[in-house]
């Protein structure tokens, strides 16, 4: 075959498939065009997952009459006419290949009316070919349907997921959208049943309550913005009681425009380290300003990533943000947050504990899973009464969690009544009983004494009667090599002795009162086993001394004095984070007064 | 079988085996007190099968008969009885006894005797009388300092060497270790060296609260069990396998600084320290300066506690030596302390890095060593 020019048609058909991969990536296109657009209510409605019909309705400045062929060329758009404006984009689209690429691969109908013109017209392109502009009645915004995505491209509708899988693309990506927009109103149909709404009043908890539920969105703490610098965030990031199991739930935005971006989520994931579990994630909108010179949005077809010119510093000012507000207003975790609906643990009434396991993993679905849809459908409409936005949902007052969960900025006064099953103290508050799990805080105040003495290089070391030799992996004795520097700081005198054993002369001095040497020497393999694991800089130094800590704390069973629990309270009140252990599992619980009034049925 | 007896007797009999009673039951019968008479005496056994004590009564018996009864629920009856002498009548249908005192009277079911875990009999090996009093101190001044973690298990335990006339008790956690000797009611021709549950010892130190004039300890052939006869208790241990530390070499055999000191005031000055070290790291420092010209040296016994305050307490001491600092643990410089008697304490030490070593005239046959803290001075 010899060598040839594509034909136009072809040609368009090859780059539709960098920009328009699947009907979410259409919605995509659309909506943000609405959002360029300066809309404030774009309508979604979907059949067929999207590869029946994809109609975008918004309320926006409109296409005037005789520009509306002309948006569906190639390259054509109004966002951008100068190659300099590239340096700096302010808009979501700017290459002005959208329409023609969805164009190309489906039938396209687009009515729109202009601010300015008293009609709308009607323009229509069919898988590529184009028609007359028609003169048409419209109210003010712009209406595209798209219909038969993918009809002439067999091989990209083989590789659609079913109508569903579609659907829920669809849903995520527009719900990020409308967290990132907040004065926007969305609303999202498939197949004439609604899926999301958010009201568009601007605040940003209203929008994570339209996606979310107004529980979550109550237990959303907000970023402080640090705006007297050019780079800043703010967003919402929810308290460390309410998280999910995976990465899904963070939302960030640069400049308006939604990313997704591994190494900002993991900016997130890093700061809420320690308040949080072991492998539990945030729900977080983080919407990141920067000077848009400092962005470069061109990278991507489809505008997903983006190129930051000093990442280093975006990365520190999120995570910055992030912990500030974490460390600021950690709340006391509530008995029951993020369980199930009437069940608050510990007293539920016999008979009830049935419903509690399936309808606390209900809570921990997505919460725009289709089961939970109802939580939506009782908005408002859009922009018309903003004050209903706190109308709690239809059940939020059997949860006592969403009613009370005030977040307290440190620990309550309390009074200790005692011990229970040695391992727990119970004390009461101004607002109910609390339950302290004696390891967990007395592991919070061992990790934040140990490091500071290691922050401030002056960690005490205790030497053993008689050095002890231990045996290690040998993968262990690179690890030992690497961070020798910081391991003795902490306090342990280790020397190597052979091949894959050790001795260690000292040990850190908070483990001697805890442990027999031989079980200090222990730790140190245990310390070794959990940082072989890998990771550097702060968070290992983290691991090590939460794991110093840890073997430094009372034990579950173990018995304490009244007094003794006295002190250990009276220690907590004093550290930075008291609500948290070092792992990121809750040190004390409550009881709310509320709640126990009515299980008791006092109300 | 018939048992008539003291209350209070029956109570002391009750409280001294109860020790021994397991906490958590594997094996049920092991909750129970086994009853049986002994040569016109009443015999009480615990076991929780590591160790056992037995403890013999004054009683009037009649007939014949043993029985195992759940301890806790003998004795807080029994603690509760208003009279003097209580009955205790032995049942077969169901197995079990019928406690009658005044007009109160229980009936307590219970578990056949034969299903009581047998005590080893310990025999075959050394014996040894050791006086009570003696025994007594050594183990008070010694138990402690072993570990209670069981990382290395001979740690737990408590080195006994009995050698001619002289028996040494030794314990160590890895970061302190007491030694003690004293001498033996007699000579023995073989050498033993053994390892003690530390608990046990516990046991025989109570134990010989009660007025007991000598202990006499046995060893079995087999080395894997030991018995501690007292006048009217007997415990019976399993002993821990296993190679003790060669802790001689451990002690400091010369000293650069010796510093006697008022005990009493040394653990006043201690115990004020302690409550500035409780919110730092625990660390107690003490300076040690001679005095000029011969004169009266002194001891300062230094603690800060981070941001909230120090405590800085001065005392007189007879100091032999260059002047010297060493930082301890609180808690092990407390430990130590507390468990000597006599007017004045002894302090060896050398530089900030080597141990210290606590010694008493009035315990002569005893040495604490304890590991210092490396600290920011």
């Amino acid at each position: 075959m010899p060598i040839q020019v594509l034909s136009d048609d072809l040609a368009s058909r090859i780059a539709a498939g960098e920009v328009i991969e699947r009907p979410a990536s259409v919605v995509k296109e659309l909506v943000e065009n609405s959002l360029d657009a300066n809309s404030t209510r774009i309508d979604v409605h979907i059949v067929g997952g999207g590869a029946q019909s994809i109609t975008v309705v918004d309320n926006g400045q409109g296409i005037p009459a005789d520009e509306l062929s002309v948006a569906f060329e190639r390259f054509a758009t109004s966002k951008i006419d100068e190659s300099s404006d590239l340096i700096s984009i302010g808009t979501l689209g700017f290459r002005g290949e959208a329409l023609p690429s969805i164009s190309s691969v489906a039938r396209v109908e687009a009515i729109s009316k202009h601010i300015e013109s008293d009609a709308g017209a009607r323009y229509l392109v069919d898988f590529g070919k184009s028609n007359a502009v028609e003169p048409a009645g419209a109210p003010q915004g712009t209406r595209i349907e798209v219909v038969g995505l993918f009809k002439n491209v067999p091989a990209r509708l083989k590789f659609l997921g079913s109508a569903g899988r579609e659907l829920s693309r669809i849903q995520s990506m527009l719900a990020s959208l409308a967290l990132v927009y907040p004065h926007v109103a969305f609303s999202l149909s498939a197949d004439g049943r609604e899926r999301l709404r958010t009201i568009g009043s601007g605040k940003l908890v209203d929008a994570v309550s339209g996606v979310y539920g107004a529980k979550v969105a109550d237990q959303m703490l907000e970023l402080e913005p640090d705006d007297s610098t050019a780079f800043y965030v703010d967003g919402l990031i929810s308290s460390p009681s309410l998280n999910r199991s995976n990465r899904t739930y963070m939302t960030i935005s640069v400049n308006g425009r939604w990313i997704q971006s591994r190494r900002l989520s993991y900016a997130i994931e890093q700061a809420c380290h320690g308040f949080l579990p072991e492998r539990r994630f945030p729900i977080a909108v983080a919407r990141i300003n920067t000077p848009l010179g400092d962005v470069d949005a061109n990278v991507h077809p489809a505008k997903a990533e983006v190129r930051f010119l000093r990442e280093d510093l975006i990365y520190s000012v999120v995570q910055r943000a992030v912990r500030g507000v974490l460390s600021a207003s950690a709340p006391v975790h509530e008995l029951g947050a993020g369980r199930a609906a009437g069940s608050i643990g510990l007293l539920r009434a016999p008979g009830r504990t049935s419903d509690s396991t399936a309808a606390g993993s209900i809570d921990a679905s997505p919460s725009l899973s289709p089961s939970q849809k109802s939580g939506f459908t009782q908005w408002p409409e859009p922009s018309t009464v903003v004050e209903q936005s706190i109308l709690p949902d239809t059940d939020a007052d059997l949860t006592g969690a969403a009613a009370t969960s005030t977040p307290k900025e440190t620990l309550p006064v309390l009074r200790v009544v005692g011990q229970a099953h040695e391992t727990y103290i119970l004390a009461e508050g101004p607002d109910g009983v609390y339950l302290v799990d004696q390891h967990a805080a007395h592991e919070r105040v061992m990790f934040e004494r140990v490091r500071e003495r290691f922050d401030q290089n002056a960690s005490e070391s205790q030497p053993l009667l008689e050095p002890a030799t231990i045996d290690i992996g040998p993968g262990s004795m690179s690890t030992v090599q690497e961070h020798l520097d910081e391991l003795n700081r902490v306090g342990w005198g280790v020397e190597e002795f052979g091949t894959n054993s050790l001795i260690v002369r000292s040990v850190p001095a908070s483990l001697a009162t805890r442990a027999s040497g031989d079980g200090a020497g222990q730790v140190f393999v245990r310390v070794l086993d959990e940082l072989s694991e890998g990771g550097t800089g702060e968070t290992w130094r983290n691991r090590m001394l939460a794991t110093i800590a840890c073997h430094s704390s009372v034990r579950a069973g173990q018995i304490l004095s009244t007094d003794e629990c006295k002190d250990l309270i009276r220690q907590l009140e004093k550290v930075e984070r008291p609500n948290t252990c070092p792992h990121g599992r809750p040190t004390i619980i409550q009881l709310n007064m509320n709640d126990l009034e009515r299980e008791f049925k006092r109300r | 079988m018939q048992v008539t007896c003291l209350r209070e007797n029956l109570s002391r009999g009750l409280a001294n085996v109860s020790r021994a009673v397991a906490a958590r039951a594997t094996l049920p019968v092991t909750q129970n007190v086994l009853l049986e008479g002994d040569n016109g005496q009443l015999k009480l056994t615990a076991t929780n099968t590591e160790i056992s004590i037995s403890t013999w009564i004054g009683a009037q018996i009649e007939g014949e008969g043993t029985v195992t009864v759940p301890a806790r629920m003998l004795t807080d009856f029994v603690n509760s009885l208003p009279g003097q002498t209580v009955n205790i009548e032995f049942k077969n249908e169901p197995v079990g006894v019928v406690v009658t005192c005044d007009k109160f009277n229980g009936t307590i079911n219970g578990i056949a005797s034969e299903e009581f875990p047998p005590i080893p009999t310990v025999d075959g090996g050394a014996s040894v009388t050791i006086p009570a009093d003696t025994f007594r101190g050594a183990l008070e001044r010694v138990v402690f300092a072993a570990a209670t973690d069981d990382s290395r298990p001979v740690l737990t335990g408590v080195k006994v060497e009995l050698e001619e006339d002289k028996f040494t008790l030794a314990a160590a956690d890895g970061f302190r270790l007491a030694v003690e000797s004293g001498k033996l009611g007699a000579s023995i021709d073989s050498e033993v060296g053994v390892i003690v549950p530390a608990k046990t010892l516990a046991e025989v130190e109570r134990l010989l609260g009660d007025g007991s004039s000598s202990v006499e300890l046995s060893v079995d052939a087999n080395g894997r069990s030991a018995k501690f006869r007292l006048d009217t208790s007997e415990v019976v241990t399993a002993l821990v396998q296993g190679t003790f530390p060669d802790y001689e070499k451990l002690i400091p055999t010369s000293y650069g600084t010796k510093a006697t000191i008022d005990l009493s005031s040394m653990v006043q000055a201690t115990r004020a320290a302690s409550i500035f070290a409780r919110d730092g790291s625990g660390i107690i420092r003490v300076v040690v300066s001679p005095g000029e010209d011969d004169g009266a040296g002194a001891v300062k016994v230094i603690s800060r506690a981070e941001e909230v305050g120090s405590n800085e307490n001065e005392l007189d001491a007879a100091v032999e030596g260059e002047e010297t600092k060493v930082a301890f643990n609180s808690k092990f410089l407390m430990d130590v302390l507390n468990v000597m008697n006599g007017d004045d304490v002894d302090l060896e030490t050398t530089t900030p890095s080597s141990p210290g070593v606590f010694r008493s005239e009035k315990h002569e046959g005893y040495t604490h060593v304890v590991m210092p803290m490396f600290v920011q001075w």
